[in-house]
């Protein structure tokens, strides 16, 4: 391949990435609503909290 | 007086009559709700002025004792004077999470440079009592009750 | 007193005095017995950012509005396990409520959580309580699919999948904000104050 091919192979490679990392934290910025369970008529949650 | 009405004006010494300058815009410190500095441009000394050296600002000129007063910044002054810490165009945030509006005029005294009263782009007004603070995401003002 | 949806909440930013977004709403917790909004896990504001190790408690929260949640500076705020106070070791939080099925405490599946709904008072000392729930029907309620709100009493039974409320709830089903603060009122009015 000339040596434009491998540019655009890292450039695509690197998009893929940015996309990725920009997902997984979007991913991980989203939230819910939280039982935090220390009330009185609190049960074990799923999954287990064990308690 | 409005900023709005007062920007553009010659910055004029009274020394010897020359214009030193034209207002570009205004440095407020949010704490003292006062304005603390003026922004010039087409000046050939520097671009601040501090508003304790003014010696007047008048409806057609503001007047400086000589083109010396006229400097750079103190840091300080530079800090209130960051492009992202402008009050103009800025949303204006209530304490009580309500966005108002944006500012797009300020009220002030000029005599003292005291803020009275920021100018919504929907034309409401909020006293300057009121101001919290200015920072790069909104200008913070306490809730009406 | 406001009604607001918790979804509206997420994402809203965290706006100290001086005029800084300094995080994000995360997530919402709130406690299994009463209700009561304990406070928001934090997120940063970048694209790239992700969950701060630091939370909201609610008794430092000045302003909860349309726009932003209010506070005065940053030392406000504490260690996200404080905040959430029991935690997995796994570093998780405590179960999410979305995406959880209603039971009512005849056993009659209500519907899956795809929202809550909270209550907040204005002011100083204001108090922020969820009072209901946004969920998707189920055929019990003869509105299969549709979302519908249900008022909850002031203590609540709580699980990560199963989330129980009084039956007589059903009665007392919304369809938007505007009348359900009455909705709950009523609700609990009729339970007579009984935990």
């Amino acid at each position: 391949m000339e040596w434009w091919g491998w540019l655009i192979v890292a450039l695509v490679v690197i998009v893929l990435l940015v996309g990725a990392v920009l997902a997984v934290q979007a991913r991980r910025r989203r939230g819910g609503v939280i039982i935090d369970g220390s009330g009185p008529d609190a049960r074990p949650g799923k999954g287990g909290r064990g308690r | 007086m409005l900023f709005s009405e007062a920007k553009n004006r010659k910055v004029v010494s009274s020394s010897d009559a020359a214009t030193v300058g034209k207002v570009a815009r205004f440095v407020v410190d949010p704490a003292l709700r006062q304005v603390v500095a003026l922004e010039l441009r087409k000046t050939d000394d520097g671009d601040l002025l501090r508003w304790a050296d003014i010696s007047a600002f008048g409806t057609d000129a503001v007047t400086v004792a000589g083109a010396g007063a006229i400097g750079t910044a103190t840091s300080e002054i530079q800090e209130l004077a960051d492009k992202h810490r402008r009050i103009l165009g800025k949303r204006l945030l209530t304490s009580a999470g309500d966005e108002l509006g944006e500012v797009a005029d300020v009220a002030f005294d000029p005599q003292t440079g005291t803020l009275e009263s920021l100018v919504l782009d929907k034309g409401h007004e909020v006293s300057a009592s009121r101001l919290l603070g200015v920072g790069t995401y909104a200008v913070v003002v306490r809730t009406e009750d | 007193m406001r009604l607001m949806r918790t979804s509206e909440i997420a994402k809203r930013p965290v706006v100290t005095f001086a005029g800084e977004d300094v995080a994000q709403v995360k997530d919402i917790v709130y406690a299994a017995g009463g209700g009561q909004v304990a406070g928001f896990t934090l997120a940063g504001r970048g694209l790239f950012a992700g969950p701060l190790k630091q939370a909201l408690p609610w008794k430092a929260v000045v302003g909860l509005g349309a726009d932003a949640v209010v506070i005065r500076d940053t030392t406000v705020l504490e260690p996200t396990k404080a905040v959430i106070e029991s935690s997995r070791a796994s570093g998780g939080s405590g179960a999410d409520v979305l995406g959880s099925q209603v039971l009512t405490d005849a056993g009659v599946d209500l519907g899956v959580v795809r929202d809550v709904v909270v209550a907040v008072t204005e002011g100083a000392g204001g108090h922020c309580d969820v009072v209901g729930y946004e969920i998707e029907a189920s055929a019990a309620l003869g509105t299969q699919g549709e979302k519908v709100l249900i008022p909850l009493p002031d203590t609540l039974a709580a699980s990560g999948e199963h989330l129980m409320v009084p039956a007589s709830a059903k009665d007392f089903v919304g369809r938007d904000l505007a009348g359900f603060g009455a909705a709950v009122d009523a609700f609990r009015a009729q339970l007579g104050g009984a935990s």
